[in-house]
């Protein structure tokens, strides 16, 4: 809790600074975000890196241009995970890739830093985790990834995908039912961890 | 919120590397400091601090310094 509103103040004192033309302000906000939003983005993105970097980059580009008027409603996390979001959508409208999204999971298993243990079981648990991701709906894959890579909290999430607090939680409680189902066998003897 | 079988399979999930990078799927490495220069760039800033520009200053050499002393010395 003492953690979340440390962060939110310091939140707040960089966007005042970015206002204010800080450039190294928004240098460090640059640097905290980029990687984590390409990340984000990149899915949208039909696996073009520039296009993906592109995105990234007007979004910061619009925020400093903008940066008398920048006055985020939201945390300033959720604020750039949207506008990625958002300009990403929109992209992947004007170019009709909207059916990308749903092959971007199935050829993008590159795993790394394996334990011995998840070695082992690699190719079968490879095959049911794949089919266990491909098997949820869009959107509560997204709630997920914010979730767990991004680690953004539900009102986060919700402020980013500009849906409710109520149905984050229980898009994430599905995600994880339909998850915990999938893969109960591994769950079970507990040889994934 | 969530039930408990709920965190447990979240903490579960959380603690597997190979669940986590098919979720988030193969991204390739995202360069942030060329990206960076880039937009700083376009957008004609500088990403020098105060500190960093005192970091990148050449510190003198002993010949300097002793040019320098031996100047200060001399009547």
């Amino acid at each position: 809790m003492d953690r979340q509103l440390k962060l939110g103040t310091d939140e707040m004192v960089l966007a005042d600074e970015i206002r204010n033309g800080n450039s190294c302000a928004f240098a460090s906000l640059f640097d905290t975000y980029y990687v984590p939003l390409c990340e984000y983005a990149y899915r949208f993105c039909n696996g073009d890196q520039e296009l993906t970097e592109d995105i990234v980059q007007e979004v910061f580009a619009r925020i400093w241009e903008r940066r008398a008027d920048w006055a985020p409603k939201v945390s300033v996390k959720a604020y750039l995970f949207r506008s990625v979001h958002n300009q990403a959508i929109t992209n992947l409208r004007k170019v009709r890739h909207e059916t990308a999204m749903n092959d971007v999971v199935e050829d993008t298993t590159q795993a790394t830093d394996l334990t011995p243990i998840e070695a082992i079981h690699n190719d079968e648990l490879d095959q049911r985790i794949q089919r266990a991701i491909h098997n949820l709906p869009e959107r509560r894959r997204e709630i997920l990834t914010l979730r767990m890579i991004h680690e953004l909290s539900y009102k986060e999430i919700a402020d980013t995908l500009e849906i409710s607090v109520n149905t984050v939680d229980t898009q994430l409680r599905r995600a994880l039912k339909s998850l915990r189902e999938d893969l109960r066998l591994f769950q079970t003897n507990m040889e994934l961890v | 919120m969530l039930h408990e079988k709920d965190k447990k399979t979240l903490k579960w999930l959380s603690a597997s590397v190979l669940f986590k990078n098919t979720l988030i799927g193969d991204t390739p490495d995202f360069d942030a400091e060329k990206a960076k220069a880039r937009l700083f760039a376009r957008l004609q800033l500088t990403t020098h601090t105060e500190s960093s520009q005192r970091r990148t200053m050449p510190f003198p050499t002993l010949g300097a310094l002793k040019a320098v002393t031996e100047t200060e010395i001399e009547p």
